[in-house]
């Protein structure tokens, strides 16, 4: 019980950060259509920005910087390199985006070296104890975030004109387009919120563990089978889709074998995108690309 | 990215010796020419050069992205490093054994992973990748990260492949024979097959294609030839470890592939050759500027940020860049010749339909033939609409069946459940003594069924000829190895199914645009292109939707000569027009649907004068209202649907 239970809320804290970066990828899939293979990447810069902030200020406003710079270079990359080629074949901009990949992921590997860095947590103090399991003070601030900016971006596609609007894009962009909504403008808030959730919540990460250079890569796939299961529509279904590909990768680890675990996991993908496409949800994604 | 046409040339002459015997001159001049620095770097290329050739198979041709080619390296790698120093094999049989391996890995994987496309078959296949590396980097067998060492020269009848020099030979007529062969590919008939799908999944199934055999083919192949560059790898550098075979190779192949384009296998030796220098550049130049520690990033961060700047700049790539030149240099030429050709055609015969058939009316009448095709109650839901609601219909041979009803009649739909494009609800549909109902496209095909689309569904960069020779598919046997590889039947049966498109191009009056860009053509020309490559596969039914869109008067009077020929001849035929004129004309019997279900079969006279048909296409009126003039004067709906 005592195993399990710890095993469930390490998951949580977890699953909360793929199923971050998952919905990374649905805002920028349901409006644009497109794998943004980069946003592993993106969120690692976001948390190497809160590594930079939080020598200046403290925890919390550095993972809120953290947010920031992983909205700014979303938006960044999306400007300099999708807009131009948004005509162009899907595989071109996939293309593009593992090209924007390796660059982020080299150049943080250029200024901050392979090793690991860490800042200090929001609250110190000892790690609660939750039913014979504990979790770090941390890690229930990371579930927070990680809720608050689900809510946030639901509310925010659900009550606002703007949310409506991306939404409405997502559904028809040739309709969209006709009553006046800007495609450039709707794709800067995707990638933006995109970014920023993805950055944010992996800042909150940091201080549990640590954060390398070149992290992207694994968290972008784990975050990918995330958005899998959310059918690469459902925001929610996404951030339990977070947490059921991170208790698989605890359990595996903790019950049969830690090194061969996030080898586990990848081949969930593969069986998961053939198996059940459509994930958690009725509809699929796949088809429509 | 780039579209380079495929052309039919000549299937072997003297010139392809002579290419041969330049190529291996070319390359042993170049490795006795130069010392073992750069003859190794030869090599190395040589090796980049074939997995790149392993993606243009299948990402240029058959239009799959796969980032796949680091696991297939690395099994052919590991395979011949583990067979040669742990179990003491002879180094050539390693690396057959490795990649056949390779090969059936490949093939395993292929099915379900070609149901995906796009982004997520790019996903699924990087994951693949890094399921792989993971793998070798945590088993004890394959040494873990630090790697396996001890592996010996390849050695063949003796001689021992020691020196870069050799190694540099060795490589470059390997990728002599899979260039070659790729290059044979293309212009072969399971080539044809794989632009095909690339341009149009649908239409590729149509004219016969095994779609998903073809895709886990051509995957096969490519992780064949991955697998034999990895065992070349791991005797040369006589070391492995598993850095080399993750994304870091897949990314390299794909700078490889914008950097030379993917349509053409050119371009993966041009990539190669650029990538490597590329390369050199960087270890030149960086370690000045960033310091010695910083290569390695340095290097990654050069390459990603070219990766998206040449594609920014120039999405087809350096040998695209080329090809758009040389294209239009052929272009001005070919245009002076066709500006002759088409004035030849200008004195047509009448284009009064009606007195064609009158005339054709007043010979002896013919008789049908058998009935080739029947449905039954076909039924097809979509949701909650009924798109087509318990259809019965039957074609015999030498008939010309017309369906019309106004838009939204489900004619369409009808179409493709006939064609297995679409499976119904319910309902049996009956080619001949076959029941079709629950086949593929590509299955119906082959019982004698070939189709059109509404909208023209070409190939992009094929020209007409080859794009009409796709329809010729099941007239021919050859497989990919033959294809590659020509042997004398297959080249004689690459002759035979260009004699049988040519005569189709010449009947259809399109002879003059063979070597045209077909998806460049008019749309009554496409619509033309697409009736050529449905008749050439020499169908017992013909089916064509809207024919006669695009097409002027007189390119339309030529299709209802053409459809009462076919008639003839034995062929059932079934049309969906909306151009009154031309079904009148052309059709023995018509078939009038509305909101999915039939409301009248009968002759072009008795359908003309039915009332409940004129209802349906002018819209009852329910005051009982007298028919004005004014309401007459409706066309009937003749808008081309997207």
């Amino acid at each position: 019980m005592d195993v399990l239970m710890q095993l469930l809320l390490t998951a949580l804290a977890t699953g909360a950060l793929y199923g971050a970066i998952g919905i990374g990828y649905v805002i920028v899939h349901r409006l644009s259509g497109m794998v943004n293979f980069a946003m592993g990447d993106i969120a690692v810069a976001g948390a190497f920005g809160a590594v930079v902030a939080s020598a200046m200020m403290p925890p919390l406003p550095a993972i809120l910087v953290g947010a920031i710079v992983g909205g700014l270079v979303s938006v960044v990359m999306y400007h300099l390199t999708i807009h131009p080629l948004r005509h162009q074949s899907l595989m071109v901009q996939t293309i593009v985006t593992l090209g924007v990949g390796i660059a982020i992921r080299s150049l943080l590997q250029l200024m901050f070296g392979t090793g690991p860095k860490q800042f200090a947590p929001i609250t110190d103090g000892p790690a609660f104890d939750i039913l014979g399991g504990a979790i770090p003070q941390q890690s229930v601030w990371l579930i927070a975030i990680a809720v608050v900016g689900y809510i946030g971006l639901a509310l925010f596609f659900d009550r606002t004109l703007a949310g409506k609007a991306l939404s409405a894009f997502s559904v028809n962009s040739y309709a969209a387009g006709i009553v006046g909504i800007s495609l450039t403008g709707m794709a800067t808030i995707a990638f933006a919120l995109s970014g920023a959730i993805a950055g944010g919540v992996l800042a909150a990460q940091v201080p549990t563990s640590f954060i390398t250079a070149g992290a992207g890569v694994a968290l972008g796939l784990k975050g990918f089978i995330a958005a899998i299961l959310g059918g690469f529509d459902k925001l929610g279904l996404t951030l339990v889709g977070g947490v059921l590909v991170a208790f698989v990768e605890v359990a595996f680890a903790r019950f049969v074998d830690a090194a061969q675990a996030p080898t586990v996991v990848f081949a969930l993908l593969i069986v998961l995108l053939i198996v059940r496409p459509q994930g958690l949800t009725r509809k699929v994604a796949a088809d429509r690309v | 990215m780039s579209d380079i046409t495929t052309r039919t040339r000549p299937v072997l002459s003297w010139k392809h010796a002579a290419a041969a015997i330049a190529w291996i001159v070319a390359i042993v001049v170049f490795a006795s020419a130069t010392n073992g620095y750069y003859a190794g770097l030869g090599a190395s290329v040589g090796i980049l050069a074939l997995l790149g050739l392993g993606m243009v198979l299948v990402t240029g041709y058959a239009g799959q992205f796969s980032l796949a080619v680091g696991a297939f390296y690395g099994i052919g790698a590991y395979g011949s490093t583990l067979l040669t120093v742990k179990f003491g094999w002879y180094g050539l049989l390693a690396l057959v054994l490795a990649a056949l391996v390779a090969g059936a890995v490949g093939f395993l994987l292929a099915r379900p992973l070609f149901r995906l496309r796009g982004h997520f078959l790019a996903m699924a296949t990087l994951a693949l990748t890094e399921v792989f590396y993971l793998l070798v980097n945590n088993a004890d067998f394959t040494g873990g990260s630090t790697g396996l060492g001890g592996i010996r020269p390849l050695e063949l009848f003796g001689f021992a492949f020691t020196t870069s020099q050799s190694h540099m030979i060795l490589n470059w007529m390997i990728v002599g024979i899979v260039l070659w062969g790729t290059l044979m590919l293309r212009n072969g008939r399971e080539g044809r097959a794989l632009l095909a799908i690339r341009g149009h999944e649908a239409a590729a199934a149509a004219a016969g294609i095994n779609i998903a055999s073809s895709k886990a083919r051509v995957f096969t192949a490519s992780a064949v030839i991955s697998a034999i560059g990895g065992s070349l790898y791991a005797h040369q550098v006589m070391y492995v470890n598993p850095p080399p075979f993750g994304l870091a190779t897949a990314i390299d192949v794909l700078m490889i592939a914008v950097l030379g384009g993917m349509r053409s296998p050119w371009g993966a030796i041009v990539g190669a050759i650029v990538l490597e220098a590329l390369q050199l550049g960087i270890e030149a130049v960086l370690p000045g500027i960033l310091g010695s520690a910083a290569v390695g990033a340095g290097q990654q961060l050069v390459v990603g940020l070219l990766l998206v700047l040449i594609l920014v700049v120039r999405p087809d790539g350096v040998v695209g860049a080329i090809g758009a030149l040389s294209r239009s240099i052929v272009r001005r030429r070919g245009e002076a010749e066709a500006a002759t050709t088409e004035e030849v055609e200008a004195s047509a015969p009448s284009t009064d339909m009606a007195a064609i058939r009158r005339a054709e009316d007043d010979e002896p009448a013919r008789r049908f033939g058998d009935t080739v095709l029947t449905a039954q109650g076909l039924v097809k839901r979509f949701g909650g609409v009924k798109a087509v609601n318990k259809v019965s219909l039957d074609i015999r041979e030498g008939e010309v069946l017309a369906v019309i009803g106004p838009n939204g009649a489900g004619k369409s739909t009808l179409v493709n459940l006939l064609s297995g494009n679409l499976t119904p609800t319910s309902g049996t549909v009956r080619l001949g003594d076959v029941d079709t109902t629950h086949l593929r496209a590509h299955q119906v095909a082959r019982h004698g069924l070939a189709r059109t689309f509404q909208t023209p569904c070409l190939f992009e960069g094929m020209d007409v000829e080859a794009t009409v020779k796709v329809g010729a598919h099941l007239r021919g046997s050859v497989g990919m190895l033959r294809s590659s590889v020509p042997t004398l039947g297959s080249v004689k049966e690459e002759r035979r199914l260009a004699e049988e498109t040519a005569l189709v191009l010449a009947r259809l009056g399109l002879a003059h645009l063979a070597d045209r860009d077909a998806k460049a053509l008019s749309l009554g020309q496409q619509k033309q292109v697409e009736i050529a490559r449905a008749l050439v596969s020499r169908p017992r039914v013909l089916l064509l939707d809207e024919p006669c869109a695009g097409l002027n008067k007189q390119e339309k009077a030529a299709l209802m000569r053409l459809l009462r020929e076919l008639g003839r001849e034995g062929l059932a035929v079934l049309v969906i027009e909306h151009d009154m004129e031309f079904v009148m004309a052309s059709a023995d019997r018509v078939h009038v649907l509305n909101f999915g279900a039939t409301l009248r079969v009968g002759s072009p006279e008795q359908v003309q004068g039915d009332q409940a048909v004129i209802d349906a296409y002018l819209g009852v009126s329910h005051e009982n209202e007298p028919v004005t003039t004014a309401n007459v004067a409706v066309v009937p709906k003749k808008r081309r649907k997207r």
